[in-house]
């Protein structure tokens, strides 16, 4: 990161106020979203201010802009902490510490990926683990589980963002090595436990689908064996699908067809009609 | 029940407002975009908050699994659900029947997010022109017009659907025979198989069925409740990951 030691400019400084503005710039990340940048010009608008004040002519702001208006796509969560690098990045150029700018677009294209990876996986599995709690209490028509669930969503991705932007700042790159480290691997295999489990739970739970054939009897039988077992039966032929590279509007779609098809000549049913 | 226009501007600014915080200003809290945010609030501007949340979390399992990972667009889920609750609520549609119903509209609601999504690669284009005059201003303007796009083609489909659709598909809804209700009723009963299974391709690797089996055994068989499990999920996780962590840290 440092090509040039001395200093040739005397460049502003990156403010805690200054990553405060990021911070509230960072929600408008996929803003304009469009297939060809996806994020780029949302990016770009996030870095305005920064850019405003670290470069005072009209070429370094434009160099500025066009460095930052590429395609650019992770997940909103863990983009913060290469928003809080590229800050550093930046400040270093403007101050003249660091000349050649192409580290800034290399950084961003090797962190995007992986990135996004782990804050993807990590995000879905946490809100799958606290969506246990909501779905019974919204099905019993009470708001708590909703309330519960927005909250500990919400203190995730406020608090996350900005702890993540601010370390990103001070110290990315032992950052990255935490996250893709033994410590984090084992937090994150916990937490897919726990999402694992719920889901089993759900599963067996919130699908109600019986078979009426032979006025409940065939059901009896079922339930015997093992209750709930259509259900599983279903998942399991609707994950062998979409893991066979079929849609997940196909699959939903034949779920339908197959519902209403076999509905109808009395094989399957819901619990109430 | 009939729709009084307050209502019907309310729940279109919220269903534009809401697919807002997925794409593009993710302000709000995260789950004012999901069917179980989106049901209760469509619900409440209805009068009936219950069937809300019913309407809403049913639509959620669903969508489990339909996030825009890597920028692909899934069907629409806030056009889906203010829809589906809307014709629970207003035209006493059974809920399952609703899931299945909403179909066509979350896909059309899709149609045009993808072609929403192509519209803004040329804004951004508009963008880069700003970008070469060192033009701050005109790339927030490019940034706001996408934004404004992004929010139009949420709220118009709801508000003509809310107008015009809803006494229509009312008469529709009072003129389907019952078998048919019934047999599409155990179609959507089954879509929520989908969304779990989307799920699981997603956060399941190899062992993790094993946690899945004990989770749906727990609550099959056992009929253990939801809280419990994620409490005994929690000591499972904590017991198989603090030994991996011990070991690794004495080699």
């Amino acid at each position: 990161m440092n090509n040039k030691k001395s200093s040739t400019k005397q460049g502003k400084s990156v403010t805690k106020k200054d990553l405060r503005n990021l911070y509230f710039r960072s929600f408008f990340l996929q803003s304009s979203f469009s297939f060809e940048r996806m994020q780029g010009v949302g990016l770009t608008w996030m870095f305005i201010p920064l850019i405003k004040k670290l470069y005072q002519s009209v070429e370094e702001r434009a160099a500025a802009l066009k460095r930052h208006l590429v395609f650019y796509n992770t997940n909103p969560l863990t983009a913060a902490i290469i928003t809080g690098m590229v800050a550093a990045m930046e400040e270093a150029h403007a101050k003249g510490e660091m000349e050649d700018t192409s580290a800034i677009n290399s950084l961003k294209g090797s962190l995007i990926g992986p990135l996004a990876g782990i804050g993807d996986s990590f995000f879905l599995i946490v809100f799958a683990a606290l969506l246990g709690i909501a779905v019974d209490s919204s099905m019993q028509g009470s708001p708590v589980g909703v309330i519960i669930l927005t909250l500990g969503v919400s203190l995730i991705w406020y608090g996350g963002l900005w702890v993540l932007l601010k370390q990103g700042y001070h110290r990315g790159e032992a950052l990255l090595e935490q996250l893709t480290g033994a410590e984090s691997s084992a937090v994150m295999s916990a937490i897919g436990i726990v999402g694992a489990m719920v889901v089993g739970g759900l599963v067996g739970t919130w699908i109600n689908i019986i078979t009426p054939f032979a006025d409940g009897l065939l059901q009896g039988q079922l339930d015997q064996l093992l209750p709930k077992v259509l259900p599983l039966g279903f998942t399991l032929l609707a994950f062998r699908l979409i893991k066979k590279g079929w849609s997940a509007v196909w699959v939903m779609l034949l779920m339908l067809v197959i519902g209403m098809a076999l509905g109808h000549i009395g094989l399957l049913g819901t619990p109430a009609g | 029940m009939a729709l009084q226009t307050w209502q019907i501007i309310l729940i279109s600014l919220y269903a534009g407002i809401a697919a807002m915080t997925e794409l593009p200003i993710m302000i709000l809290p995260l789950t004012c975009g999901m069917p179980l945010m989106v049901g209760p609030i469509v619900g409440l501007i209805l009068g009936d908050l219950a069937t809300g949340l019913v309407v809403g979390m049913s639509l959620q399992l669903v969508w489990l699994g339909m996030t825009s990972i890597g920028g692909t667009v899934p069907p629409d889920k806030v056009v889906g659900t203010t829809l589906a609750t809307a014709l629970v609520i207003l035209g006493g549609m059974n809920y399952e029947a609703a899931l299945a119903v909403v179909l066509p509209a979350a896909l059309i609601g899709q149609a045009l997010g993808i072609l929403t999504q192509t519209i803004n690669s040329f804004f951004a284009h508009w963008a880069d022109r700003y970008a070469l005059k060192g033009d701050t201003g005109g790339v927030s303007l490019t940034m706001w017009i996408g934004n404004l796009l992004l929010f139009l083609v949420r709220f118009v489909p709801v508000y003509l659907a809310l107008s015009f659709g809803m006494e229509a598909t009312k008469g529709l809804i009072a003129n389907i025979p019952e078998w048919f209700t019934n047999d599409i009723s155990v179609g959507g009963a089954l879509l929520p198989t989908v969304g779990f299974a989307l799920l699981l391709v997603m956060i399941i690797k190899r062992e993790g069925w094993a946690w899945f089996l004990i989770g749906f055994v727990l609550a099959a068989v056992l009929k253990v409740n939801a809280i419990a499990i994620a409490i005994l999920a929690g000591a499972a996780a904590v017991l198989v990951s603090l030994p991996k962590l011990a070991s690794r840290d004495r080699s």
